[in-house]
């Protein structure tokens, strides 16, 4: 029988932190600026340029260290890790190496699978902080290999990172996903790091090996390199099993290599021979004196971390949301800070179903379409919760709602304005209706015939007129009784 | 303190170095008495004393998070300025 495997998995993943300044000078990390033009002597690495520490950067590394659980070190060290390219003209990425800011954490996490989904948790190795290099563009062809020179950016260099590194206890593709997104989403909600995986803003390494089931030993791993969205990842790794397994099933061994994954053919194909961490000539930057941080400073920290991604789901499931309400509602900040603030406002469990319903569909879609955000959302949040009422008390139908908020987000109105200047709000009065239906049956008396016939589904025409006569104000179930009612007595 | 030739031979890729080996017992010689004086060294009582990189561990300053825009003559000082990038030799050499 032909040997089965387990595959291991350990994912390093690299956020930038969201502060104003790179991690060791003044330069801004602004996205999207004219290269060369956020850069320093230090971040140019001139000689005699001297390093100084963002206290900013400190403060953000330790919150995404409580957030997932770690142990913050009162005493951590930043390491000089040699190497040499173009990319970084110090010739060393300031690093942490022996003593890391953050030890020994963990992250639950949610995997899907056929049957649902089941529970895991992942160690958390250690986070350290270091700062990124700059970015090179290979000129004269595609790629690195056959350009004739290259054009580096330093805008990049010296941008503050933290490089969260997890125990080897992911054993899926599917896993390996649920934990970077889940990890996406702490840092986010931590106030860490924007998550923006299209900026470059997180980025994961995955390093994949296979061992015979049963066996202790792990096996030999390859790395592949800075996968950019949650899809590169989960296809890079399950590209990378398929391939382990095809040279050990042909009786070949794997090398210890570093990768790269090319998302357009869904293959990795090697970057370099893998170091190990001599090759760096790792040593104690003696530029900068080591990082103190006290109990103090770390519990005021702990003290401003907001509520989690795990535990506002768990409050939203209380609230009935089904699971695609929670999705939506946790993946953009912006639209879950709405909604928090909308729940503070009417924290009733009837009103936020309604107020989710809305948010997720309607109010989204006309946000999207209109490319806006909901951090400065045309609609206020008193306007939107004076809609919910209206829809609460039965003012407003869906459909009428519907429409009037399209109209507050044209015209920023509020939903009363807009009611009053269009007539009015939902027709609920019988002795209102009575006199309308009676009129559309008597004119349609062709169409009353066939429901009597027993074609009740004729009977959606009559509505459709009544609706129609009543501008959409009609209350649709009490207008259907009056219909049936109506033929019936006929 | 004593090093082998397989030391030396480690040291050597590490620097990207080459000496003939016809050399190499010589330089293992030379460095085995360099770092033979870490014996000497050895002999001092530290056993009270925490390693430490610095003369003196205090913690490292910080600063806010300001921006301080620099003011740099990048065009003028690079050894070549292609738009607004420093432009560098190519990095893999051509296949042979």
């Amino acid at each position: 029988m032909a040997t089965q495997y387990e595959v291991v998995i350990g994912i390093e993943v690299h956020a930038q932190l969201s502060t104003k300044t790179k991690l060791f000078c003044g330069c801004s990390t602004a996205f999207g600026s004219k290269p060369n033009t956020n850069v320093c002597p230090v971040c140019l690495g001139m000689p005699g340029a001297l390093p100084v520490l963002n206290e900013d950067s400190v403060e953000l590394a330790i919150r995404s260290g409580l957030a997932m659980n770690c142990d913050i070190q009162e005493m951590s060290v930043f390491a000089r890790k040699n190497y040499f390219y173009p990319d970084l003209p110090k010739g060393y990425q300031i690093s942490q190496f022996e003593l890391p800011i953050c030890l020994g954490g963990s992250l639950a996490i949610t995997v899907p699978n056929a049957d649902g989904s089941y529970e895991k948790t992942i160690g958390i190795t250690r986070i350290h902080m270091e700062e990124d290099a700059g970015k090179l563009i290979h000129q004269g062809a595609d790629a690195i290999a056959g350009s004739d020179s290259s054009l580096a950016d330093l805008n990049r260099a010296c941008t503050p990172l933290i490089e969260i590194v997890s125990e080897p206890d992911i054993r899926s593709a599917a896993e390996a996903r649920a934990y970077m997104e889940t990890l996406a989403m702490i840092v986010k909600y931590s106030g860490v790091c924007d998550a923006n995986m299209e900026k470059g803003n997180l980025r994961a390494d995955a390093n994949v090996s296979l061992r015979p089931v049963g066996q202790e030993e792990f096996g030999t791993r390859t790395e592949t390199k800075n996968l950019n969205s949650f899809r590169s990842l989960e296809r890079a790794i399950l590209y990378e099993i398929q391939r382990q397994t095809h040279v050990l099933e042909s009786g070949g061994t794997i090398r210890q290599q570093t990768l790269n994954y090319d998302d357009s053919t869904g293959k990795t194909s090697v970057l370099r021979d893998k170091e190990d961490a001599h090759d760096y000539r790792y040593f104690p930057d003696p530029d900068l004196k080591p990082l103190m941080v006290t109990q103090e400073q770390i519990s005021a920290i702990r003290d401003t971390l907001p509520e989690l991604p795990r535990a506002k789901e768990a409050r939203y499931v209380d609230y009935g949301l089904n699971d695609q309400e929670i999705k939506v509602l946790l993946a953009d900040l912006d639209l879950n800070a709405y909604f928090e603030n909308c729940v503070k406002a009417v924290p009733n469990a009837e009103s936020i179903k309604e107020m989710a319903k809305w948010l997720v569909g309607d109010f989204s879609a006309l946000v999207n379409a209109a490319g806006g955000s909901f951090d400065t959302p045309v609609i206020k949040q008193d306007a939107f919760l004076e809609l919910i009422v209206l829809l609460k008390d039965g003012t407003l139908s869906g459909k009428m709602a519907k429409g009037i908020l399209e109209k507050m987000y044209q015209t920023g109105k509020t939903p009363k304005a807009l009611l009053e200047s269009s007539g009015g709000g939902q027709i609920s009065d019988t002795s209102e209706l009575d006199g309308i239906v009676a009129q559309i049956l008597s004119a349609n008396m062709d169409v009353v015939a066939k429901v009597q016939g027993g074609k009740t589904k004729s009977a959606d025409f009559l509505m459709g007129q009544v609706m129609k006569e009543t501008r959409g104000r009609a209350k649709p179930d009490l207008v259907k009784q009056l219909i049936m009612d109506q033929i019936a007595a006929l | 303190m004593s090093i082998s030739e397989s030391d030396l031979d480690r040291v050597l890729k590490l620097s990207h170095l080459h000496i003939p080996d016809s050399e190499k017992a010589d330089y293992v010689a030379q460095l085995d008495k360099v770092l033979g004086h870490m014996d000497n060294i050895n002999q001092l009582n530290l056993d009270d004393l925490e390693p430490s990189a610095w003369a003196n561990a205090t913690a490292t300053p910080a600063r806010k998070d300001v921006v301080v825009k620099a003011e740099l003559d990048l065009e003028t000082n690079a050894p070549e300025w292609v738009d607004h990038s420093f432009r560098v030799p190519s990095i893999l050499g051509k296949e042979t």
